[in-house]
């Protein structure tokens, strides 16, 4: 009997040739996008500033993420995971960190990567002249307060590079979230040829994954960095799209303009039971906290029966379900270790508002001064003029200003004012909120608060890495808050985005953007699919 | 970091409170000297405020703009234009921006009356605020002509006063009837600016879309609406009026500083006051349940679903809902769950209130009239992972580490790529893809040749 090709193909060899054609398959590097096509288009904040040192607030970072890269990194989850350090060690007594940098890391030109320039694109935060606005990350560091004031040099902070890779920081204390700070985008590493020419100026060379183009028609393109140190991301030309041009953002999705792009939750709410957009909504809850907070250091808020007074005198809780958000109870945002469950926020008690505020001196509101509401838009405003018209008997003015410049806006009145936030994390730690926002002297304390109980908490809170003793002390800080009241937490952020099908790791962390150069597609997704 | 806030991001929070005015021109502390305030606000244009200051103390100056008796001001940086000249140029939102104090952008429509002063700043951070001026954005492409009568200030240039009488019957009949419904009256005349052709009318309010025949403002308490002169107003358009009408009255009916009442809610009132639910809106439902397309009332609650044929189904549910509503417990009740908005109270207590039943209660019963369950939502849904490097930990399960004082992070160094090293996998996959790629590429050659050799072998004939 003649045997035919065709049943060859079906004996033993070949089936082990389709298992391991299927095998490689599965295995196969996801297709590698080729320059001058885009492989994935986002929608993105346009960046206020190149500059890691003169970034601070999210948008301008979830680019910045991308282009420069840190000691360490975040993951998807929040998580900080390892990047230009590989390996890292604290002193016994908790003051000194050394960075050890990984081997051979280069710049995207070719140049080495050195310790030196890690010290110096921290140094830039701290740059008396241009200081970040961010520059408290750094506050621990010795002698960091001291050189940002103009008393002493920057020989004299305690960072150092002591050979080519290995950068040794000393702290004024323990802080044991100083290496989660270091994946912060404010200290990621600048190229020494970038540090100074950077602002509205997109960088010639970089050390993260991507190299972006200027903005052009409301598009960044960002195009991949062969010489990042996890080599050429999979999704090497990437647009940005800074402007929807008007457009509605599902309708961009749906037509396939855009693989990815947030939503408010105002379509979330349809989306979600759309048979085509449902299966690709996505959610994350932020690690984020929308605050309301005085200017302390003025009257009438430099009392703080008056600013309790106005902090109980509003129904925080039932004001934020009414409006659709999540309730905070906490400067703390839900997820983060070292948070205790307990509601730190202050009780609505008009009876009690309206007494705090006569015994202050101010019965039923007479005698204050104008006071003034200023908002970017975290939203409420109306609500709590209102209850604080309706429960205190005092009126205030809500004034509305642009976000960019908001912070120097607020801080440069010296006139009382009611003002409301919104942070989200730099680093997921307790320390970032309770410490950038409300230590004494940090550059983001916006009320300029003061308390040296609360501070002595925090600094006993940064020396421990033990969780319920970290929620304790957290705890026992903002109960110093619920009786002071410089801040109020309001609420809390969950996001919603569209996300094509088929395009893998496109997660947003609890700290505000993704993590680009983790993307791919998916094998038969993407473009040309 | 600070988190940047997008409008759509926000929950909207309607407010207007009209109480107060501006502060007078005040002193705190510097003492500088303002000449007359100017607004500059053409139709489509940057508005353009300017104003001579003089003062040997002034450290910035800002404009503060709100509209015409409205609480919430919006502050604008001005800019020293020389010679004392302080101006600042841009597009802005006015009614927008007052309203839920979210977006200082956009362009302010006709009709967009507003207050503004400038405010000085001193080096020690003290303020003066200037004398308060008054302006309004206006549409200068047309000679209007304006006919008052009862609720309704009609604003034409095209057709005869006939034609604007019929205008306003037909608007004061819209807002006459639901204010007498919902028991509630407007707290002014409503301005009803008429565009003779639509491309008008969209060059005025919406250059960005499309088929608008028209739109209301509550914030500045007009409608903008396109009726050709030429046409019998009870047959072009009428509907529209009715409609957008509806929506101002609902809205004052409604009014409340802490959220809007569900989207279904207020389209689904405007529809069943303008036309009813008619056979048009009962066929978009019909689909809905033969197609089991239906969206539950929370989808629909917030903005209207974006696709075409969704759009026009959430509008034919929304007033098919109503009209269940309306037959279920009585057109009483329903006016009575409108007006509980206004006491600020959430969706879940004014519809027990009203029904004895929260809102999705209501939704359930709903859908158990139309013989159909309630679907579940499709999303979100998990992100699918993407690559992580080689020493990374697969997601980091635990958020923030933190290292205790004399501990050591150490690193996988194996799977670690070399710097400069291209492809976005990490080392080890590449490996393995490579040995099963030459694996294949052996396997392949192997059985080729031996079939190449098969076929070429002498056979013997007849077989074995």
């Amino acid at each position: 009997m003649h045997r035919s090709f065709t049943a060859r193909l079906t004996a033993p060899a070949a089936v082990a040739l389709a298992v391991t054609l299927l095998i490689v398959g599965a295995c196969a590097t996801p297709q590698v996008g080729q320059a001058g096509s885009t492989d994935v288009r986002i929608a993105s904040a346009e960046p206020f500033t190149w500059d890691p040192a003169q970034a601070g607030d999210a948008g301008t970072a979830s680019v910045l993420a991308q282009v420069f890269e840190g000691l360490t990194a975040f993951d998807s989850t929040g998580g900080v995971e390892p990047a230009l350090a590989q390996t890292w060690s604290v002193s016994d007594d908790g003051r000194k960190i050394v960075f050890q940098l990984r081997p051979g890391l280069t710049y995207s030109d070719g140049s080495p990567i050195r310790a030196q320039d890690v010290v110096d694109s921290w140094l830039a935060l701290l740059d008396p002249a241009h200081p970040s606005p961010l520059a408290s990350l750094l506050a621990d560091v010795t002698n960091a307060a001291a050189y940002l004031g103009g008393q002493v040099g920057s020989d004299a902070v305690g960072l150092k590079a002591t050979g080519e890779t290995t950068v040794e920081v000393d702290l004024d204390r323990p802080a044991v979230y100083f290496i989660a700070a270091t994946a912060s985008p404010s200290l990621s590493v600048v190229p020494p040829t970038e540090i100074g020419r950077l602002d509205q100026s997109p960088p010639d060379v970089v050390s993260g994954a991507y190299l972006p183009d200027a903005s052009s028609g409301g598009v960044i393109h960002l195009s991949g960095n062969a010489r990042y140190w996890v080599g050429l991301p999979t999704l090497d030309q990437i647009d940005l799209v800074t402007d929807l041009g008007g457009q509605n953002a599902t309708d961009m999705f749906t037509n396939g303009d855009i693989d990815y792009v947030d939503i408010g939750a105002g379509d979330e709410a349809w989306v979600k039971y759309d048979p085509d957009l449902g299966p690709q909504l996505r959610s994350t809850d932020g690690l984020s906290v929308n605050y309301y907070g005085f200017t302390t250091q003025i009257k009438p808020f430099d009392d703080p029966n008056v600013r309790l007074a106005f902090a109980e005198a509003v129904d925080w809780q039932h004001m934020v379900s009414l409006g659709g958000g999540v309730p905070a109870t906490s400067m703390i945002p839900v997820g983060i270790a070292g948070r205790d469950d307990v509601n730190h926020q202050p009780q609505f008690k008009p009876d009690d508002a309206r007494a705090l505020l006569a015994a202050a001196g101010y019965p039923g509101g007479a005698g204050l001064p104008p006071i003034t509401l200023a908002t970017y838009g975290v939203g409420y405003e109306q609500a709590v003029a209102a209850e604080l018209a309706a429960n205190l008997g005092v009126h205030v003015t809500v004034e509305a200003l642009d976000f960019n410049g908001y912070s120097e806006g607020i801080e440069a009145q010296t006139t009382p004012q009611i003002w409301t936030l919104s942070w989200i994390a730099d680093y997921p730690h307790p320390q970032d909120f309770l410490g950038l926002l409300l230590q004494t002297g940090s550059t983001s304390n916006t009320g300029h608060w003061s308390n040296p109980d609360y501070d002595a908490l925090l600094v006993q809170a940064a020396g421990t890495a033990d969780v319920a003793v970290e929620a304790q002390l957290y705890g026992q800080a903002q109960d110093i808050l619920a009786r002071e009241a410089p801040v109020v937490p309001v609420s809390y952020d969950r996001s919603f985005a569209l996300s094509r099908t088929g395009l893998l790791g496109a997660l947003e962390s609890g700290v505000g953007f993704i993590r680009y150069a983790g993307m791919a597609w998916a094998p038969g997704t993407g473009p040309g699919q | 970091m600070l988190r940047r806030i997008g409008r759509a991001a926000l929950s909207l929070a309607l407010a207007g409170m009209l109480a107060a005015v501006f502060l007078p021109a005040a002193v705190y502390a510097a003492s500088p000297t303002f000449g007359t305030p100017t607004a500059t606000a053409n139709l489509g244009d940057p508005v353009t405020f300017a104003s001579q200051i003089s003062g040997d103390d002034v450290a910035g100056v800002d404009v503060l703009v709100r509209l015409a008796g409205n609480e919430t001001a919006i502050v604008l940086p001005a800019v020293d234009q020389g010679s004392g000249t302080w101006q600042v140029s841009q597009s802005i939102d006015i009614p927008s921006s007052a309203d839920c104090a979210c977006q200082i952008g956009g362009n302010s429509p006709p009709n967009t009356h507003f207050e503004f002063q400038f405010r000085v700043r001193a080096h020690d951070g003290s303020v003066t605020l200037g004398p308060v001026a008054q302006g309004v954005v206006e549409d200068t492409r047309f000679t209007w002509r304006t006919f008052s009568a009862d609720q309704v200030v009609v604003h034409w240039y095209a057709g005869d006063d006939a034609f604007a009488h019929g205008a306003a019957d037909l608007a004061n009949g819209a807002i006459n009837k639901a204010s007498q419904l919902l028991g509630v009256t407007l707290p002014k005349p409503v301005d009803l600016f008429v565009y003779d052709t639509q491309e008008a009318l969209l060059e005025a309010v919406s250059p960005n879309r499309e088929n608008i025949a028209g739109e209301a403002h509550a914030d500045i308490q007009t409608m903008f609406v396109w009726l050709p002169h030429d046409q019998g107003i009870a047959d072009f358009n009428a509907e529209v009026v009715r409609h957008e009408l509806t929506h101002l009255v609902f809205d004052a009916a409604t009014h409340n500083p802490y959220h809007d009442p569900p989207r279904w809610l207020n389209e689904g009132i405007a529809v069943y006051l303008s036309v009813g639910y008619t056979p048009y809106y009962q066929g978009f439902v019909d689909d809905g349940v033969a197609n089991h397309s239906l969206i539950p009332l929370d989808g629909i609650a917030g903005f209207f679903p974006a696709p075409e044929d969704q759009f026009y189904l959430a509008y034919g549910e929304a007033v098919a809902a109503v009209d269940f509503f309306v037959r279920t417990y009585g057109e009483p009740k329903l006016w009575d769950l409108v007006r509980s908005y206004a006491q600020g109270m959430t969706d879940d207590a004014a519809f027990t209130a009203a029904t004895g039943a929260d809102i999705e209660a209501f939704n359930a019963a709903w859908f158990a009239s139309l013989r159909v369950s309630v679907p579940s939502p499709l999303g979100p849904q998990p992100a699918p992972a993407g690559f992580i490097p080689p020493d990374w930990t697969a997601g980091g399960a635990t958020p923030g580490p933190t290292l205790a004082p004399g501990q050591t992070a150490a690193v996988h160094e194996t799977a670690a790529p070399l710097p400069g090293q291209s492809g976005g996998v990490d080392g080890a996959t590449r490996v393995v893809t490579l040995v099963l790629w030459l694996v294949v590429i052996v396997l392949v050659v192997g059985l080729v040749g031996y079939l190449l050799l098969e076929r070429t072998r002498p056979r013997r004939p007849g077989g074995r």
